[in-house]
């Protein structure tokens, strides 16, 4: 063995090196799989698109209408809210509409599937219409989630009179899902660097990564505490209110209204 | 595309020789995160047995040209060749290809956090050579001669997640370099060690240059750069030694 500081023989020889063939290719492939999971999963900051109302009124109305949405017994309600999603949808960012496709179109299939049996006993009418109303609650969610910046989306809860316990914890869980989903790639991205041949305990190397996040979540909650303890938290979270309403708040919330009325002749409430 | 055995086709040099092939060359690399341009039409020829520095500002895309020197990023422009090979997002689904390319570039990542998964310091340095199909006397006698190389012997049998910053980089570096890469690259080395652990890695990547390795370090520390570059890659506005070799890419 060479004495402290050497460079070992080995070390100033060319490394000979084939891989071994792996037929469950563990790390190259189920690895980037899961990174490119991580990748879709990772939170983005949504950007106002044009024509949004404030943060506090999106998320009101949202909720208004997927409360609707969810007790409507007629189609047309449904299908009104549908054609209003898509138009929505359309002046969304290419890459925003992906993403919204992409979770919207899902909660219906798996909506759908749930429905299944019913179709399959002549409730085909209901099957679609679940498919329909998740696919549109889960649009509505969608929307204002790409279309309201994070920090918005918490400040707005303020007008809701939400518990500041229950905002700090949306915030502190916002970012630490962005941090912990940036450490993850970091830490396959390492364990794919160094997985170039047979891994014999599988296991043992994804439980290394698990282990590693969950040790990283840990320090990071509780250097986020002290960092808040050191700058004078004492349990309060005092976030301003962001209640100001403009004009084109004023115009959503008209509009909420008319489909509202619409909704109650449509149900024959009124 | 052929795959050449990087036995036949490396000959690595000794002894800080520097071979006269490129062995990582990138020709109008272009790459971009979203919408967001990071290399810019990059061109750049680093020799085997060469020590390149890259300097620039904060953003100005070392990290990424790490990255697509290791394999991780491609170019959406341009082409990237290791030892003559072309590294593509489709020569790279080739999974002999990536296991190839990975085994002779290592990665020291800025966060040594992220590189350690292991239970312990041991099985970290372990990991890469069992992945190569090396013999267990192998295994362990690189074990052996690494911690023995960095001084972490006393380390063999702690688990990484309890090491200080300068203990979990000796670590990081360890578990790449039994491995023994042909290339290394070191996304700024320095960051967050104190000046003692500073002056020791500065030593070691001196030695390591000695032994004829390839190394391209993304740094911001001068002291480091002028100590071992042997010419400099200055990235984006950045302005260094300018009497001294080197190249501005990504302007």
């Amino acid at each position: 063995m060479p004495g402290h500081g050497d460079i070992p023989g080995w070390l100033a020889k060319p490394q000979s090196f084939e891989p071994i063939h792996d037929r469950s290719a563990f790390a190259t492939r189920s690895a980037l799989s899961v990174t490119a999971v991580l990748r879709q999963l990772r939170l983005d900051d949504g950007r106002p698109s044009r024509f949004s109302a404030s943060a506090p009124v999106k998320l009101a109305l949202a909720l208004g209408a997927i409360i609707l949405n969810s007790l409507a017994t007629n189609l047309m309600v449904t299908l009104v809210l549908l054609a209003f999603v898509l138009v929505r949808a359309a002046l969304l960012p290419r890459r925003a509409l992906a993403r919204f496709a992409a979770v919207a179109a899902s909660a219906a299939m798996l909506a759908a599937l749930l429905a299944l049996p019913a179709a399959l006993i002549g409730q085909s009418a209901s099957a679609i219409r679940l498919g329909l109303k998740a696919l549109v609650s889960t649009g509505l969610a969608m929307e204002v989630a790409l279309t309201t910046p994070a920090a918005e989306l918490t400040g707005g809860l303020r007008a809701f009179r939400v518990p500041n316990l229950a905002i700090t914890t949306i915030d502190l869980a916002l970012k630490n899902i962005v941090l912990l989903g940036d450490c993850a790639l970091e830490t396959l991205t390492a364990l794919t660097l160094r997985s170039v041949g047979r891994d014999a305990d599988k296991s043992a190397s994804l439980g290394g990564v698990a282990g590693t996040l969950l040790v990283r979540a840990s320090r990071a909650a509780a250097d986020t505490y002290d960092a808040m303890r050191c700058r004078g938290f004492e349990g309060d979270y005092d976030r301003e209110a962001q209640v100001r309403l403009g004009a084109d708040d004023a115009v959503w919330i008209a509009a909420f209204a008319l489909f509202a009325t619409m909704f109650l002749h449509l149900e024959d409430i009124i | 595309m052929a795959h050449t055995h990087p036995a036949e086709a490396l000959h690595t040099p000794h002894e800080g020789a520097v071979s006269e092939t490129p062995l990582i060359s990138l020709d109008d690399y272009c790459f971009a995160y979203d919408d967001t341009p990071v290399l810019r039409h990059v061109a750049l020829e680093v020799r085997a047995g060469e020590c390149v520095v890259l300097m620039g500002d904060n953003g100005s895309g070392k990290s990424t040209l790490l990255k697509a020197i290791c394999g991780l990023v491609f170019p959406q422009r341009g082409a990237y060749r290791f030892d003559g090979s072309e590294v593509s997002e489709r020569s790279m689904r080739d999974a002999s290809f990536a296991k190839r390319l990975h085994a002779r570039v290592g990665f020291i990542f800025q966060d040594s956090d992220a590189q350690l998964f292991c239970p312990s310091v041991a099985d970290e340095i372990a990991f890469g050579p069992r992945q190569m199909g090396l013999s267990e006397a192998e295994v362990s006698r690189r074990v052996d001669d690494t911690l023995a190389l960095l001084d972490i012997e006393a380390l063999r049998d702690r688990a990484p997640w309890t090491l200080s910053g300068g203990e979990k980089k000796r670590v990081a570096i360890a578990c790449v370099l039994s491995m023994n890469p042909d290339a290394y690259c070191f996304d700024e080395p320095l960051a967050g060690l104190d000046s003692k652990t500073q002056t020791w890695l500065t030593g070691f990547l001196k030695r390591l240059k000695a032994a004829g390795k390839t190394l391209v370090i993304a740094t911001h520390d001068q002291s480091l750069a002028d100590e071992l570059a042997d010419w400099f890659c200055y990235m984006g506005e950045f302005h260094g030694y300018e009497d001294r070799p080197h190249v501005h890419i990504n302007g």
